[in-house]
């Protein structure tokens, strides 16, 4: 028996050892995690425009570009999260940092999602300071998908020659969109932003910090947009507070886009859509 | 309780050392602690069903002191029947009771006449066949004075609801297990590090082949009309691993578990995808499933004894029965009757025992004949397993279609989600190349001992691998039977 438990020790051992190398691996190797570790320690995190958002803001926003010389601009977007995860996110920033941004912009995509969910993306939560581990946060389990991402990176140039600049990932992989506009026009779903509980405690967080919080729905491939006006629109949260939101998905919107150079698959812009993505942003809302 | 779950991962390790260290040495303290601890493996799912289990062993083990008391062929009979109508009778209500209702009122419609009856809301409980065909045998291996009956409840209700195998098998014997919770049981360490490696291989073949097939085979058959003949083989494909590997998977786990407590259970499983006719296939494929059906109905029938004819009707009456048991669908028992029609040829011309040893026994190759033979058999298993998979009949015919007229366009994308097929075409090849190197051994993870520190660096590669690409159904399939 003593043989065997010893054995079993460790193998507990190796198979701890693994689960750390794999951590270690992942939090060097994968963007998300790298941003993520990165945003919670900026050696200077006085920025005037916070972008937070998913993957599409995460590739899409050329934070570099938004900045000028008033100005700075980060994006703290991670690919995969929730509106929930967002707020998270902002809450320790504020909670970290001494400084407080003048924008926070919310980039969105409605014609996916409903905002309402109460999922916290596993990277978010794992490196989240009052989090209470447990057996499902090994992290052979709870990042597992993340292995596929770093063979990736091993196998493709692509991958592995993209880089984070001021948070935005920056991928030259184009995938063409060979999609065509929706027959029957579709309309940004405006119920989802007022509804979200989410967007609505962001927007407390925003209103207690006196921050403005700019919603704005991001662009994406031909059979995914809608012929709502690019605005902006004013919308009141149930909440009773005003925002303003900026529908960068409608069909009248051009910002140059050319279907064969700019996308990079699933409605995400590579970094030459990103490029002009932003560009348009600063004409539009001013900044 | 799933034992691919973090439930499992944490009953195992405490029934262990409860098992061994509290309770060493102490036969009877081990066996009703197994008892307790096989009763809260299965109340986990539904504790309302442990009353069937705690039914089925009263009845059998009453039975069976009742034969033993009683000489008389008559009363003996009766005291076999009444067994046999109880224990078939609540897995013919749990498990048929619908199906035959059904199809009564259907072919009486043929006639014209119209019966009014509604179905019931019947929920399976979990390894009613398995464990209900377990407590049959003992009961009629008393009757044949085979077996000694137990004095013993409390290691009988071990052996009726032995945790590892309750759910899904293997379907032991009386006569091989029972014997085994009267024995004083000590640990062994050679017995124990080879359990462990089964759980891990097991794990792989479930966790990583099984769930991952699960996913294209699931979306392929649901969606077959779509689909071009190439993708419609894959999807067929996909469900030959997947139910390999669930199954063969599960068996591997089980028999692993029981070995950490001593106990030896029957090899369920033989690599029978190298196979090198559909007669060795099935003496290879849910081995403790075709010999209860050899034993305990073929033989009785007359076996292959009694003339061609009473040989042929006894080689459908089998096949179909035991197509009938995987659940009541008329596409199991199709699949049934096509397995009888590939046995046929073979049995007809005596050529069914023709392959019994270990295929291209010490070559590393096989003959060009074998490959030809393991082929053959692969892809006539490969027709059969659409069979099982289809919602039903019509579907499982309008996929056949699909394959060889090609109703439909789409083309499943082997790139898609970052590679994961490509991935699983690599697992796929990985483990029946370990299984072809290991198999003169038990399971595919079987290595010598001595060679302590490989086999546990090689146990953590595997155990990595489970977590790595894991897929992500969860449940059995034979669960369901």
């Amino acid at each position: 028996m003593k043989k065997y438990l010893t054995d079993i020790i460790w193998f507990l051992i190796g198979f701890a050892v693994v689960n750390l190398v794999f951590l270690f691996a992942v939090s060097r190797v994968d963007w998300n995690f790298k941003k993520r570790l990165q945003s919670l320690n900026l050696d200077s995190p006085e920025y005037d425009y916070l972008i937070l958002g998913n993957s599409y803001a995460l590739d899409g926003i050329d934070a570099e570009l938004l900045s000028s010389d008033k100005n700075k601009a980060y994006n703290m977007a991670i690919g995969g999260t929730s509106v929930r995860t967002n707020f998270i996110q902002l809450k320790e920033y504020i909670r970290s940092y001494d400084t407080r941004p003048e924008k926070v912009i919310l980039a969105l995509d409605g014609f996916r999602h409903d905002f309402k969910s109460d999922v916290v993306h596993p990277i978010v939560e794992f490196t989240t300071d009052d989090y209470q581990y447990t057996f499902q946060d090994l992290p052979l389990i709870k990042f597992r998908w993340m292995f596929i991402e770093m063979i990736k990176k091993v196998i493709s140039s692509e991958h592995r020659n993209a880089e984070l600049v001021q948070g935005q990932l920056r991928l030259a992989k184009t995938i063409s969109d060979k999609t065509n506009l929706p027959e029957v026009p579709k309309k940004l779903p405006f119920k989802n932003f007022k509804s979200s509980p989410w967007i609505q405690k962001i927007d407390s967080l925003c209103v207690v910090n006196d921050i403005e919080l700019v919603l704005l729905e991001m662009p994406a491939v031909k059979g995914k947009r809608n012929d709502t006006p690019v605005g902006p629109h004013e919308i009141r949260l149930d909440n009773g507070n005003l925002v303003k939101l900026f529908n960068f998905n409608s069909i009248d919107f051009n910002f140059g886009q050319d279907p064969t150079t700019d996308w990079i698959g699933n409605s995400h812009l590579n970094e030459t859509g990103a490029r002009k993505f932003t560009r348009k942003i600063k004409e539009v809302m001013a900044l | 309780m799933l034992f691919n779950s973090v439930d499992f991962a944490i009953f195992l390790p405490v029934v262990f050392i409860i098992y061994w260290f509290v309770l060493q040495g102490k036969l009877r303290l081990q066996n009703f602690f197994i008892t307790l601890a096989s009763y809260l493996f299965y109340g986990w799912w539904d504790w309302k069903f442990l009353s069937l289990i705690i039914l089925s062993t009263f009845v059998d083990y009453s039975i069976g002191r009742l034969l033993e008391k009683e000489d008389r062929t008559s009363y003996r009979k009766i005291y076999l029947w009444s067994s046999i109508v109880v224990n078939l009778g609540i897995l013919g209500f749990f498990k048929y009771y619908n199906f035959f209702l059904e199809n009564f009122i259907q072919a009486f419609s043929l006639f014209g006449s119209e019966i009014r009856a509604s179905s019931l809301s019947i929920i399976l409980p979990v390894g009613i066949s398995f464990y209900t065909f377990q407590t049959l045998s003992y009961t009629i291996d008393v009757y044949r004075k085979k077996l000694q009956p137990t004095h013993d409840f409390i290691a009988f209700s071990a052996f009726v609801s032995f945790f590892p195998q309750l759910v899904a098998g293997p379907i032991e014997r009386a006569l091989h297990l029972l014997p085994q919770f009267y024995r004083k049981r000590h640990f062994n360490y050679k017995l124990a590090v080879d359990g462990s490696q089964q759980i891990i291989w097991g794990l792989f073949k479930k966790m990583v082949i099984a769930d991952n097939c699960a996913e294209y085979a699931n979306m392929i058959f649901q969606n077959s009309a779509e689909y071009n003949p190439l993708s419609l083989i894959m999807g067929a494909l996909f469900f030959t691993f997947q139910i390999y590997g669930d199954f063969s998977g599960y068996s591997d786990i089980a028999i692993g578990t029981a070995r950490l407590f001593g106990f030896d259970l029957m090899r369920n499983f033989a690599y029978p995808y190298f196979s090198r006719d559909i007669a060795e296939f099935w003496r290879r494929w849910h081995i403790s499933l075709s010999t209860w059906f050899r034993d305990y109905l073929y033989i009785p029938l007359g076996g292959s004894r009694g003339g061609k004819w009473r040989n042929i009707r006894n080689v459908f009456i089998i096949f179909i029965v035991s197509g009938f048991w995987h659940g009541a669908n008329w596409t199991f028992i199709f699949w049934g009757f096509l397995n009888a029609l590939y046995f046929l040829p073979l049995m007809l011309t005596n050529l069914n025992r023709n392959n019994i040893g270990v295929v291209a026994e010490g070559r590393i190759f096989p003959k060009p004949g074998e490959i030809i033979g393991i082929l053959i058999t692969f892809w006539l298993t490969v027709l059969a397993w659409i069979f099982f998979r289809a919602e039903n009949l019509t579907h499982a015919f309008s996929y056949l279609e699909g394959i060889l007229i090609g109703t439909g366009q789409n083309q499943i994308d082997f790139f898609a989600d970052n590679y994961q097929m490509l991935f699983l075409f690599v697992f796929i090849v990985m483990m029946l190349s370990v299984e072809w190197l290991q198999r003169d051994k038990e399971h595919g993870l079987q290595i010598n001992p001595s060679k302590r520190k490989l086999s546990w660096a090689l146990n953590l590669v595997v155990f990595t691998l489970c977590f790595l690409f894991e897929g992500n159904q969860a449940d059995f399939i034979y669960f369901q039977f």
